[in-house]
């Protein structure tokens, strides 16, 4: 009956990690993809010393290596699955150790979960639980010790090496082992304080001796977290309910006699618990908003622009949805043809204001890549490089890279390439590059790095000291192969309804080579600026279809028009024009 | 047994100690860093070096008349014992050493033709202090300013911004080189300018009504009293395609001296007036005379036609007053270009100064050279021995005013490395060196820029944790502004 129980648990168990897994990869794939760019791990000595030479810095770097495999299909989620049922294990295995009475697997599973809720954290470094599952290592080791005093003399050694390897869960190694032996009566359980008092010396000394910013830093797990940054109290969580755990491993006396009752309870009542522990915790900390730009993101990085297109329909009021549905649009050489078939909110919709933050740069380096300001792209690549929560964010290096070639500055985009040569994901692509390097005609014939050397301007200026129209202008006027400087300038026009601004831009520019025919999305705002000079269309080439639409959308017009609905009305029929946009919003 | 180690030690003196038979050739060999022909201090670290793409093992002979020493290495590099090098610089210094560089090829071995290094005798402050930062613009991330042993290759932070929030710090300075005797500023978080004095820890709070920013760039009066700092408006734009990539530039600026006795600020009509922009004020070693750049002011648009002269006024340390008579000693408006960062040597002889085609930070511009200014017959130079085609900016002197540390972007044109070079009594500059690293190839991955290279004479005091605390629970001295004394 024993032995049906415990099968009865690890299936259940099995069943929990099967569908993390599932839930992972269906629910979160692109969060893992969105979480790798800010991590870089290198397999060189540069690298890995200076990560041994603090305390966390070993778990940082076994963090950082398992997150580069993020970017591989399946592998966030497994990864991240394993690293949760391991944990439970462990955790399982030393309660076992001190009271093997009960079954804890599926109990063990709780503070396993409330570290998993960790991981949807953009600003929490998984390392915080590489660092927690190397702890329970060390302490399923020294319950395995039964001499006392060998136990003692690796307590203390451990406490040490936790310090420096993992940081702040040597604290609570130690407080667990102190738990340990006084809850199980050990002749040195007195003997056991030194290790609180150690794991204080190491602590205060690190603080003390500069190694370490701040107390919290050594002694709590904010140390895995944005250090700028005030982590959530679910930080602590698997800390305490670890802590509980044990102490009520250590409190519970087995009972030999189970009644009918207590087998079913024991057996339901923590799997029911771990559900609605799990249930809450996702809805709490899931994040659950963010996956939709997260996956914007990888579809963008991935340069899968129809997905982009396709994710955007219906109403949109998120300014970084739509930066990236036009940018999308604009990589397809679409952004004016069809910006106002969707849901556009002004002009922070198609060139967000940079906040600063990692993901912004991130995006505004690859709209001002697109639009061809190399000079941008390039400063907002370096931003995103600097800002990341890891040691490096490899996608903006191959920005660095290729913005560097196209400058011509080979040394420094060597230089890069080696740093990517080390990883093991962008190591194919880097060693690409390198035919590039001190190669001006390589460069030049290749599709896209050539586009945009030759878009480079002749006469520099400081970008943004003239305004930003300006220099969309200038970069128009020099290269009008590519027409998103004009047509990102002629969409912030429209968008910011500077109806004279865009006049004066076809006035100067159609018919030339930077804007020979009028896209869709220009031509209704024809019609806007010069509703009653018909003229005025034809001399614009505005096609008949969409003067026959704006026909019938003049007569809505009029026939609702003391209708409070309108807006309502109008958006079923025409919400997909620059009219709906210009009158309504 | 005995015989065992016996024969392995022969084997390994042998292996290490032998110089091996092979081809000579003319050729010189490409080694980085470049360390060929440079002249170097008798107590700088060992020169670890690398043949430029090269795998292959590798024997370096170092020889100075009868001092001799042989250093194996592999994959291309060779690694330098820290105690035999010091031993062979001290007989070597005042003369020169020749290095003959042996490489391993599948046919044999290949003998360079040899090239020199020339020890001065003069030694070099033992430590160099800085700011690591990465090459840019608006965010940072892990930044502090370390110290580094020039007589090892060890590193250690002064502080670092991990235990202050992840703030900004920068401008840090020395009095006469003094590591007891140094300040610099916190910006963003827990602001101001810290102030360290032997054990004396002091927090100023430097904005004032009548200043347009914070103190900024400081250079100390060399009786330790006064520091004479320049306030800024400063903006920064990017080039839409210029090799200079980025521009950082005033819109505004003054220069004042503060006191450290009284918290106040002193200035002049003539380093505050509105119609010009004073900035990178710097003492004379007798602390009687204050040279700054001073600017005509041209909108942001004109950004080409902000020049700054080098100009001087007298100061008079008693009464904390100013000259009303302003010397030129380079006048932008009529050689056309723009001078910075004026630092003069501590025996008072020669002014070090940065000169590019405009603006005033130089280090953003290719085209920045060091120049130097005899100030005993008024002639100036460019230093061409120690310039690149690439950017020289930064630089400060030694103790004994032998040596100068510059800044340069010469080895890639955006990483800044710290270069080393002598100056003997007449202004004439030896080949620079740069800082020698462990590992030669330490500087191609390293990913963060040196900034504001210091010499100083000894090591600075590690309190970090008592800097931390000082700026994060001390709110300060308020600065007040006292204006012209006069």
């Amino acid at each position: 009956m024993k032995e049906k129980r415990k099968y009865i648990v690890w299936a259940l168990f099995s069943l929990l990690v099967i569908a993390l897994f599932v839930f992972l990869q269906q629910e979160y794939r692109y969060h893992f993809f969105f979480i790798e760019q800010n991590f870089m791990f290198r397999s060189s000595l540069d690298y890995i010393m200076p990560h041994l030479a603090v305390p966390g810095g070993l778990a940082n770097m076994v963090g950082e290596f398992l997150i580069q495999f993020y970017m591989f299909p399946y592998a966030g989620a497994a990864i991240t699955t394993a690293l949760i049922a391991l944990v439970a294990l462990l955790i399982n295995a030393l309660l076992r150790q001190i009271n093997s009475g009960y079954s804890w697997l599926l109990l063990a599973c709780i503070p396993a979960l409330s570290l998993f809720f960790l991981h949807f954290d953009f600003n929490y470094k998984p390392a915080g639980t590489v660092a927690f599952l190397l702890m329970l290592i060390a302490a399923w080791g020294g319950l395995v010790i039964k001499n006392d005093r060998f136990r003692f003399a690796y307590n203390l050694v451990v406490v040490s090496c936790l310090f420096w390897c993992c940081g702040s869960v040597f604290v609570l190694y130690a407080l667990l082992m102190v738990l340990y032996e006084f809850g199980t009566g050990k002749p040195l359980r007195y003997w056991s304080l030194l290790l609180v008092l150690l794991a204080g010396i190491l602590g205060e000394m690190s603080v003390r001796f500069a190694l370490i910013g701040e107390y919290k830093l050594i002694f709590l797990p904010d140390m895995f977290y944005h250090t700028r940054l005030q982590p959530k109290s679910l930080i602590y969580f698997s800390y305490i309910l670890l802590i509980l755990l044990y102490a009520v491993a250590l409190w519970l006396k087995p009972v030999k006699e189970k009644k009918l009752f207590f087998k079913l309870a024991e057996l339901t009542l923590p799997f029911v618990f771990v559900l609605l522990f799990a249930g809450w915790g996702l809805r709490e900390y899931g994040d659950e908003k963010a996956q939709h730009v997260k996956k914007l993101d990888y579809f963008s990085r991935t340069g899968q622009w129809d997905e982009v297109i396709n994710e955007s329909r219906g109403s949109m009021t998120n300014y970084l949805y739509i930066c990236y549905l036009n940018l999308a649009l604009a990589e397809k050489g679409q952004l004016a043809e069809r910006m106002f078939l969707y849901d556009q909110r002004g002009v922070d919709g198609l060139l967000l204001k940079w906040n600063k933050t990692f993901s912004i740069s991130v995006l505004l380096s690859d709209v001002y890549y697109s639009i061809g300001n190399v000079a941008l792209a390039q400063e907002m690549a370096f931003e995103a490089s600097v800002s990341v929560l890891g040691s490096g964010n490899p996608r903006m290096l191959k920005r660095l890279v290729e913005t560097n070639i196209i400058y011509g500055e080979y040394k420094v985009a060597g230089k890069y390439i080696d740093l990517l040569e080390q990883t093991a994901y962008y190591k194919k692509w880097a060693r690409e590059q390198r035919r590039f390097l001190y190669n001006d005609a390589a460069v030049e014939e290749d599709h896209l790095l050539g586009e945009k050397r030759r878009g480079l301007l002749v006469d520099s200026y400081l970008s943004n000291t003239n305004g930003l129209d300006r220099d969309l202008i200038n970069l128009a006027e020099h290269y009008p192969a590519n027409r998103n400087p004009i047509e990102y300038l002629g969409g912030l026009l429209l968008l910011a309804k500077d109806l004279e601004g865009f006049k004066t831009l076809l006035e100067t520019y159609y018919g030339t080579d930077v804007l020979p025919v009028l896209p869709n999305g220009f031509q209704e705002a024809v019609i806007i600026l010069s509703e009653k000079m018909p003229e005025e269309w034809a001399k614009y080439r505005v096609g008949q279809a969409v003067i026959d639409r704006f026909g019938q959308y003049r007569k809505s017009i009029l026939a609702n028009k003391n209708n409070q609905a309108l807006p309502q009305l109008m958006a079923r029929d025409y919400g997909n024009t620059y009219w709906f946009y210009f009158m309504f919003k | 047994m005995r015989t065992v180690i016996f024969f392995l030690f022969i084997i390994l003196t042998a292996c290490t100690n032998s110089l091996p038979e092979g081809v000579k050739v003319e050729s010189l060999p490409a080694v980085f860093p470049d360390y060929m022909d440079v002249t170097i201090p008798r107590n700088i670290a060992p020169l670890n070096f690398k043949l430029v793409d090269s795998k292959q093992k590798l024997r370096v002979l170092f020889k100075s008349g009868e001092a001799e020493l042989i250093v194996g290495g592999t994959n291309g590099k060779i690694t330098i014992p820290k105690k035999k090098w010091r031993a062979l610089l001290e007989k070597s210094a005042g003369k020169k050493i020749d290095v003959t560089v042996y490489e391993n090829e599948k046919n044999g071995w290949k003998i360079y033709a040899p090239f020199a290094m020339y020890v001065a005798d003069e030694p070099i402050d033992p430590y160099i202090a800085y700011r690591l930062i990465e090459p840019g613009y608006e965010l940072w991330n892990q930044m502090g300013i370390y110290q580094r042993d020039l007589e090892s290759h060890t590193q250690t932070p002064i502080m670092e911004n991990k235990m202050t929030g992840d703030n900004c710090m920068n401008c840090h300075s020395f009095c006469m080189q003094n590591p007891d005797k140094m300040l610099f500023h916190m910006r963003e978080t827990y602001p101001g300018t810290i102030l360290i004095d032997g054990d004396k820890i002091e927090k100023l709070n430097t904005k004032t009504d009548q200043t347009i920013s914070s103190l900024v760039y400081p250079s100390w009066h060399p009786g330790g009293r006064y520091v004479a700092f320049s306030v800024n408006a400063t903006k920064q734009a990017f080039h839409l395609n210029d090799r200079n990539r980025v521009e950082v530039f005033d819109e505004e600026s003054d220069v004042v001296v503060y006191d450290t006795e009284t918290h106040e600020i002193v200035t002049s009509p003539v380093l505050f007036a509105k119609e010009r922009w004073e900035t990178f004020p710097t003492f004379s070693p007798d602390g009687k005379t204050l040279f700054f750049c001073s600017a005509e002011p041209y909108p942001v648009t004109e950004f080409k036609q902000i020049k700054y002269s080098l100009c001087s006024v007298s100061f008079d340390p008693d009464n904390r007053t100013f000259g009303s008579t302003v010397d030129t000693l380079y006048n932008a408006g009529t050689d056309g270009r723009s001078a910075s960062f004026p630092r003069v040597s501590p025996d008072g002889n020669h002014l070090l100064y940065t000169l590019s085609g405009y603006g005033n930070f130089s280090i953003w511009h290719k085209d920045a050279d060091l120049y130097l200014i005899n100030l005993k017959n008024g002639t100036t130079r460019a230093m061409n021995e120690v310039n690149s085609n690439d950017v020289e900016s930064y630089h400060s002197w030694s103790s004994n005013s032998r040596w100068i540390v510059f800044s340069s972007r010469r080895i890639d044109g955006l990483y800044t490395r710290p270069y080393f070079a002598y100056i003997n009594e007449n202004g004439q500059a030896g080949k620079p060196f740069l800082l020698p690293q462990k590992d030669p190839d330490y500087y191609h991955r390293f990913m963060k820029s040196y900034n504001i290279p210091e010499l100083i004479t000894g090591k600075v005091k590690p309190q970090g944790r008592s800097i931390a605390l000082k700026a994060k629970n001390d709110p300060g001295v308020d600065v007040k502004f006292k204006g012209s004394l006069h």
